[in-house]
């Protein structure tokens, strides 16, 4: 495990945690960018977790540890930095809508050409319907493969409460789809 | 997949169909390039009031501070004790001169007196003898 070194030389150390960086960059980004959907603020978030990590990182014992941390923290301080957003009243939500709007449009329309029942960007457009609560279940559900069990330690919530929001956030996701497919079937 | 209790099965196949598209979409996203960079300057930021060598030039600042601040109160200290004794000196010469002129004094009043005395008792003989 990474160990911050006891002499001066701080290079080697700075090394590795690049290569920790790197290693868990893309994870870290996708959770906070997937429950905000801002990737400016995204990276923000992803910015103070690796901080954070930085200074916590004595603690952690293992590269397992490492992870179980990186996916809690990036979790809390996405919806954090969500429930700070949505209190501030000069926040406009159109901007916000408008920009995952055109992002995910531009994804859409490339997935369409690959011919997909439901395609990324549209699933992904769905999501943004969803609570951020259920998209975190939702994200570490099926972005980090962990099981309901795990995503109930990791979020400090009963497993109960996790399936249902997984099953809520579904659900929702299920009723956006067959409504899509009679749209296309009515023409 | 996650289980659904009392559901049709057409809403399981829905389900599971869904399951997958959700894996596939769900696919992590690469953050803005360059972003491990600016990590390690943040981190390089917030290390840089920590990182030895500063702290090795500070500390030696701070040292040269605190040995002139010494060298200061030590000049004041032994000036001001300098005038002290400087003064006490002057004091105890100003009240030995004091004494020696008392002393002075009192030896010529006790020698005019001694010789009044003996005038008078010459004056005292010469009276008695007939």
């Amino acid at each position: 495990m990474l160990r911050r070194p006891l002499s001066f030389n701080l290079k080697p150390f700075e090394l590795e945690f690049r290569h920790l960086v790197e290693t868990h960059q893309s994870r870290v980004f996708s959770i906070a960018y997937r429950i905000l959907g801002d990737r400016g603020l995204a990276e923000e978030v992803a910015q103070d977790v690796f901080l954070a990590l930085y200074r916590d990182l004595d603690r952690l014992e293992s590269d397992t540890h490492v992870l179980a941390w990186l996916r809690r923290v990036t979790v809390h301080r996405a919806l954090d930095a969500h429930r700070r957003r949505a209190s501030r009243i000069e926040y406009a939500a159109e901007e916000f809508h408008e920009e995952r709007t055109q992002v995910l449009s531009a994804g859409e329309n490339r997935s369409a050409a690959q011919g997909r029942t439901y395609t990324s960007a549209r699933l992904e457009r769905w999501m943004s319907s969803l609570s951020a609560i259920q998209k975190s279940v939702l994200l570490l559900r099926y972005q980090e493969d962990m099981l309901p069990g795990e995503i109930a330690a990791a979020l400090a919530m009963p497993q109960a409460t996790v399936k249902s929001h997984l099953q809520r956030a579904l659900k929702l996701l299920r009723s956006q789809a067959e409504r899509q497919t009679k749209e296309v079937a009515n023409g | 997949m996650v289980e659904f209790e009392d559901r049709p099965e057409r809403d399981d196949e829905l389900d599971r169909e869904l399951d997958q598209e959700l894996q596939a979409a769900l696919r992590p996203l690469q953050p803005p390039s360059g972003f491990a960079d600016r990590v390690l300057a943040r981190v390089q930021e917030a290390q840089v009031p920590r990182s030895p060598a500063f702290r090795e030039r500070g500390g030696f600042a701070g040292r040269m501070r605190w040995a002139a601040a010494a060298v200061l109160l030590l000049a004041i200290g032994l000036g001001a004790v300098w005038a002290l004794q400087r003064q006490r000196r002057i004091a105890g010469e100003r009240m030995r001169d004091q004494v020696l002129l008392a002393l002075r004094i009192t030896g010529a009043t006790i020698h005019a007196m001694q010789n009044q005395v003996a005038q008078n008792s010459q004056r005292s003989e010469q009276r008695e003898t007939p």
